[in-house]
């Protein structure tokens, strides 16, 4: 028994020393570590304003315990950056991202740090198409059809990020404002005043030809005279009536506004349709969203 | 005791990776490129020694039937303090070498010494073990990560771990001709069975004599 006990207590004081060691070796270090994981952050969002300097903010009032950290700068502006980690389609790793705000509301920082989503389909967080960017903290943020659970659960870490900044910043925010939906068409509707037209010009291959927002809805019709019709090749496949290629021919209508819905990746969303299919609009450019589905509906009519 | 004969044992007659297969685990793991070779080895030595040369000024006051519970005491100590220093001052090297820090605790060399050597030997010796046990294991890193390195990704270099400065690097495969193989785990057993099968033909040819 007594040896028993002095087997206990030799092991006992062996603890004490070495955990006291570790302690002492941690005070050391512990702030070295915090300084460099705030510093690592905080390179992170020096593109915001390389002048600005960055204290951290208390975190403990959110509720979510999606928000990780928060970081106060002031410099050219005031911004409120919080560090949030979200589950996405990939429920081994989370989805960490930077999320920031200026004192007007206006999100000024989106920057995925890690995700490990589906490459190409929950991925597209990372891209320029998911739009966080610019919006305030009052827009509803609209989840990316086709990777809705990738980008909901984004959208779900800055709500709680907006609570967090709408607290701290002194501003009343509406976080429940809702997600808008990406809009869509089908190619059955009505397009008829896009008056879209195509011409075989061989076999299978249509030279199609609209109207666009310029010549249909300009609210300055003197500006008429610089918009044209937008022109698309297209070809169908004949032995199952399926769109394969899209080509832009020529562009009418508005320069850095109607030409979102005339890149590939939009066109993109075209290869495989048959008619009466659904398709995306691209928000803020709709009218030549529509312009492309009405040449895409008129070829498919065609090639009936 | 032949001091020399004795440091010199890790590297080539009781090498702890090739020769007696100890801390096989970390060695495959890490011995992708030379920067954490050389970390993962400095970091062993560190622990080895200190462990080493702290068991043996212990060892005749630490009771038999709790020696090894202590030795654990001691060596995850030192793996922690390890692990802060360098996640303080070398964090590059930290996040190259991640858990595998943590895990030096349960490397057999370590452990191997410590029962082996460190418990019956003097602190001087027990240091001199350490050093060459640590030198041993260090090199077999160094020579695995250099073949893995140079045909996994057809470059060598080291940078400062601590200020993340490159020191060297020289592209010797040209790009496209690499071999990723090698980086991969698959890599890292081959390397490993060919390195263990050349120290140990080098051994037979030497007993042979």
């Amino acid at each position: 028994m007594k040896k028993t006990a002095y087997l206990a207590f030799f092991l006992a004081v062996m603890c004490a020393i070495f955990g006291g060691a570790i302690a002492y070796v941690n005070d050391l270090t512990a702030p070295i570590i915090a300084e460099q994981a705030m510093a690592a952050e905080a390179a992170l969002f020096a593109e915001l304003d390389p002048n600005a300097t960055f204290s951290e903010l208390d975190i403990s009032s959110d509720e979510t315990g999606l928000i990780k950290k928060g970081y106060y700068g002031e410099g050219a502006g005031k911004y409120w950056v919080y560090s949030a980690s979200v589950l996405g389609f990939n429920s081994g790793t989370p989805i960490d991202f930077l999320i920031g705000f200026d004192q007007d509301g206006t999100i000024v920082l989106y920057n995925v740090i890690t995700q490990q989503e589906t490459e190409g389909i929950g991925s597209r967080i990372t891209t320029d198409e998911f739009e966080v960017k610019g919006l305030t903290a009052n827009d509803g943020i609209s989840p990316l059809s086709g990777a809705t659970v990738s980008s909901t659960a984004v959208i779900g870490g800055i709500n709680a990020a907006k609570t967090l900044y709408a607290e701290q910043a002194g501003v009343s925010v509406d976080t429940t404002a809702a997600a808008v939906e990406v809009p869509t068409v089908t190619l059955a509707d009505d397009f008829s005043e896009f008056e879209a037209v195509c011409e075989e010009i061989d076999l299978n291959v249509f030279s199609c030809s609209a109207k666009g927002y310029g010549l249909i809805d300009s609210a300055n019709p003197g500006e008429k005279d610089d918009y044209s019709n937008n022109e698309v090749v297209i070809i169908i496949r004949p032995s199952d009536k399926v769109l394969v290629s899209i080509e832009l021919v020529n562009f009418g209508d508005t320069v850095g506004i109607g030409d979102k819905a005339t890149t590939d990746e939009y066109f993109d969303k075209y290869y495989g349709v048959t008619k009466d299919v659904e398709v995306d609009i691209v928000s803020g450019a709709t009218w030549t969203s529509k312009s492309v589905a009405s040449m895409v509906q008129a070829a498919l009519a065609a090639m009936e | 005791m032949d001091r020399m004969k004795n440091f010199k044992a890790g590297f080539i007659d009781e090498n702890p990776v090739f020769g007696l297969y100890l801390g096989i685990c970390s060695t495959l793991a890490i011995t992708t490129t030379l920067n954490s070779a050389l970390g993962m080895g400095v970091s062993v030595i560190a622990v080895l020694v200190f462990s080493n040369v702290i068991i043996s000024m212990l060892r005749k006051i630490i009771p038999d039937e709790i020696r090894i519970p202590v030795y654990i005491v001691i060596i995850a100590s030192l793996v922690t303090i390890v692990e802060m220093l360098i996640h303080a001052y070398s964090p590059s090297l930290y996040s190259a070498l991640g858990s595998f820090i943590n895990l030096i605790v349960v490397n057999c060399i370590i452990m191997g010494r410590a029962e082996a050597f460190a418990s019956q030997n003097t602190v001087f010796d027990s240091a001199l073990d350490g050093i060459g046990m640590g030198l041993g294991y260090t090199t077999s890193l160094v020579a695995m990560s250099f073949i893995r390195q140079v045909l996994g990704t057809g470059a060598i270099g080291l940078s400062n771990p601590f200020t993340d400065e490159i020191i060297f690097n020289f592209q010797i495969i040209p790009s496209g001709f690499e071999i990723s193989l090698f980086n991969s785990n698959v890599g890292a057993f081959i390397t490993f069975a060919i390195l263990a099968a050349a120290l140990a033909a080098y051994k037979n040819s030497k007993e042979a004599k």
